[in-house]
């Protein structure tokens, strides 16, 4: 019996308690779900519903407060709930034409403020653009007529004339480029135009945080098992990249591709670390680092043959190569060993070395570096200086300057115009903030081979080579990114990497790294 | 049911901007929206004695115009809901249409600019549909390609060209 009154009592107390909450505004729970789908959703609900949907979508300082109240409104009433709405978004950004065709109907009126000026750009005929009947249309028939029309489509109209750039860089359509889906999207879909969408990215996008938000995520940082070190996301391949990797199989570019020497011979980061020579010991002297492992790669292919053996060279580092003469083969010798310096850091130096034959000269005659240059044109050898060389000079994938978010370098520099290439003009400096640092990498893409010497060539008879040197050097374990940039980027897909196209890499015709991939 | 049939085979005078005179049948006029609340308002006898003036279109259009409506004359009015069900979804276009349609650029639009005016809904669908095809499929370079290559048009073409050539080069 007492315990049946205690019941009572507690019911009653809560159903008091619920009643006096009803009094001070808070919602029924019970009555809750109802009235989501009445009213649109209990009052702080709403609330934070349009405050996600402002910060998901491109905002650009345009007075068109009328429309925005009414859209938000209406996607109130059909979503009440932000993950249905979420959810929703995410299925229309698998199929982005539905995004379009379920999108609401653009008002005229909020368009004509834009088409107050007409483009007075006159075409090599000397007519101007306002001639075109399709300007002469209203903007509700083209709003009609844009509406039959894909994204593709749409981005391809955009690109031709400022009307349609002014019209659908309004924020009537920004339902397609809302950040994250519309990104899928793009990813996800073959397009004929991906150089026209990669421009589209680049002039729309500069301004409105879509290239900032791409650099944004590359320059984010990585766990690699390889290193047991962090690098930024442009040191990861794409498939590496991918969520589903798991955090202790994850590697960098440096392990996962492979170090070319020429064209027949690439290795892997796990030959360098099997000792090929026998170790190698220096003196153990006050400024000189101690060697304990030496490994060497040459390519023996017969194409390398017509080279003359040098005398002895020395590595960067000014260790003795163990390998007394140097022949025209490619060769890859890796050093590990300890620093000189006080701490004794553990070091990895990497030679990679190389000599070319070019041609063969007039035994009587000195050359000078004009007559090299000469006769190189004049038989032709040009060709064949371009395509070797290229296979010893830096490869690297820089360009994305994180300093500001800003973009340095594009693939489209003439359409960007404060774009400019980090390539070759100022390969010295060093960039603060740069994802791969150039530094001494940069500097070192065809090395004389003392000092003194101004050229790399060399003659020997009536053998004229070119000799080539890129060395990088680190602690040891870790990959610099030094090391990174000798890696091979077709070994690690780079030029599958839909993400870091035009941002890092890019085989179009124009750009200025064209010929280095 | 006789006087409907009347109504239908009436004949009305529609004046276009240059002063040439059409005369209709009621029913075709009346796929005019904006025909059909002009006759509603005036009454059946002001119609018959007296011309519509048409002035925002001229002769050859609204020639073009009636063409069409006389084909269509027997097509049941659309509603409005099932209107915005099926109308953005699809750009296919009857055959009829078509090749009513395979006039030059500035015909299409003043066609376009008439089916607005008269308020004539399935003309202006047809319209921006066939103008939505002529984008459709295209990128800006290749288009803009082929209209350099014409620089030396005749000028009877100009006219054709002048669409592509003007909005695809930016």
């Amino acid at each position: 019996m007492p315990t049946f009154i205690s019941t009572l009592l507690m019911l009653s107390t809560i159903a008091h308690r619920q009643a006096s909450r009803r009094k001070e505004g808070y919602p029924d729970p019970q009555a809750t779900a109802h009235d989501n789908w009445q009213s649109g959703g209990p009052k702080q609900f709403q609330a934070s519903h349009g405050r996600e949907k402002k910060a998901s979508s491109f905002c650009l300082p345009g007075p068109w407060p009328k429309a925005r109240q009414e859209r938000t409104s209406n996607t109130r009433k059909q979503n009440p709930i932000g993950l249905v709405r979420r959810k929703a978004l995410l299925d229309a950004a698998q199929t982005p034409k539905t995004i379009y065709r379920d999108r609401e109907p653009v008002r005229a009126e909020d368009l004509d403020k834009r088409r107050r000026w007409l483009p007075s750009v006159e075409d090599s005929n000397g007519r101007k653009c306002r001639d075109c009947p399709i300007y002469q249309l209203p903007n509700e028939l083209l709003i009609a007529i844009v509406e039959y029309l894909d994204l593709e489509d749409l981005w391809a109209l955009s690109a031709t004339s400022r009307l349609f750039i002014e019209l659908f860089s309004d924020q009537l359509f920004s339902h397609y480029w809302e950040p994250e889906e519309n990104a899928k999207s793009w990813a996800g879909q073959d397009l004929v135009w991906k150089s026209l969408r990669a421009v589209q990215r680049v002039s729309f996008a500069k301004g409105q945080g879509f290239l900032k938000e791409t650099a944004r995520v590359l320059s984010d940082v990585l766990y690699c098992s390889g290193c047991h070190v962090v690098h930024e996301c442009l040191g990861f391949s794409a498939r590496q990249r991918d969520i589903s990797v798991p955090e202790t199989k994850r590697i960098c570019i440096g392990h996962e591709g492979r170090l070319r020497l020429c064209s027949h011979k690439s290795v892997s980061w796990d030959d360098l670390m099997i000792p090929s020579a026998p170790t190698a010991r220096g003196k153990l002297g006050k400024r000189q680092p101690v060697v304990q492992l030496t490994s060497e790669f040459r390519c023996l292919h017969p194409s390398h043959r017509h080279g003359v053996e040098t005398s002895t060279p020395t590595s960067y580092s000014g260790i003795v190569s163990p390998s007394k003469t140097v022949s025209c083969f490619p060769t890859l010798t890796v050093f590990r060993g300890i620093s000189a310096a006080k701490d004794r850091d553990p070091f990895v130096d990497m030679v990679r070395r190389s000599k070319m034959h070019m041609f063969d000269l007039d035994p009587d005659r000195p050359i000078t570096m004009r007559d090299l240059e000469r006769h190189l044109e004049l038989r032709g050898h040009r060709s064949r200086k371009i395509v070797d060389s290229s296979d010893f000079e830096f490869r690297t994938p820089p360009s994305v300057l994180a300093d500001e978010m800003r973009v340095l370098w594009s693939p489209f520099a003439s359409s960007v115009p404060q774009a400019e290439c980090l390539h070759r003009a100022k390969r010295d400096k060093s960039y603060a903030g740069w994802p791969l640092r150039p530094g001494a990498a940069h500097s070192s893409i065809c090395r004389a081979k003392s000092r003194n010497t101004p050229h790399p060539w060399s003659r020997e008879g009536t053998s004229v080579s070119l000799e080539v040197l890129q060395e990088a050097r680190g602690p040891d374990g870790v990959l610099a990114y030094d090391r990174m940039t000798m890696v091979d980027p077709q070994s690690w897909g780079m030029n599958e990497d839909e993400d870091t196209r035009g941002m890092a890499w890019c085989n179009s015709r124009q750009c200025h790294t064209n010929s280095w991939y | 049911m006789a006087e409907n049939k009347d109504k239908a085979t009436q004949k009305i005078t529609l004046t276009s901007n240059d002063g040439s005179s059409i005369e209709v049948d009621r029913c075709v006029a009346e796929r005019s929206m904006l025909i059909k609340n002009l006759i509603d308002d005036l009454g059946d006898d002001s119609v018959a004695t007296q011309a519509i003036p048409i002035p925002n279109v001229n002769d050859p259009v609204l020639r073009k115009v009636v063409e069409w409506c006389e084909k269509h004359r027997s097509d049941p009015p659309q509603s409005t809901e099932e209107e915005n069900d099926s109308r953005k979804k699809t750009t296919d276009i009857e055959e009829w249409d078509q090749k009513f349609m395979q006039v030059d650029q500035e015909m299409l639009f003043e066609i376009i600019l008439a089916a607005n005016y008269l308020d004539i809904k399935a003309l202006l669908d047809v319209g921006c549909k066939t103008v939505a095809n002529m984008i459709k499929g295209k990128s800006p370079r290749r288009s803009a390609r082929r209209s350099t290559s014409r620089t030396t048009s005749p000028r009877g073409l100009l006219s054709l060209w002048s669409f592509f050539r003007v909005s695809f080069i930016p």
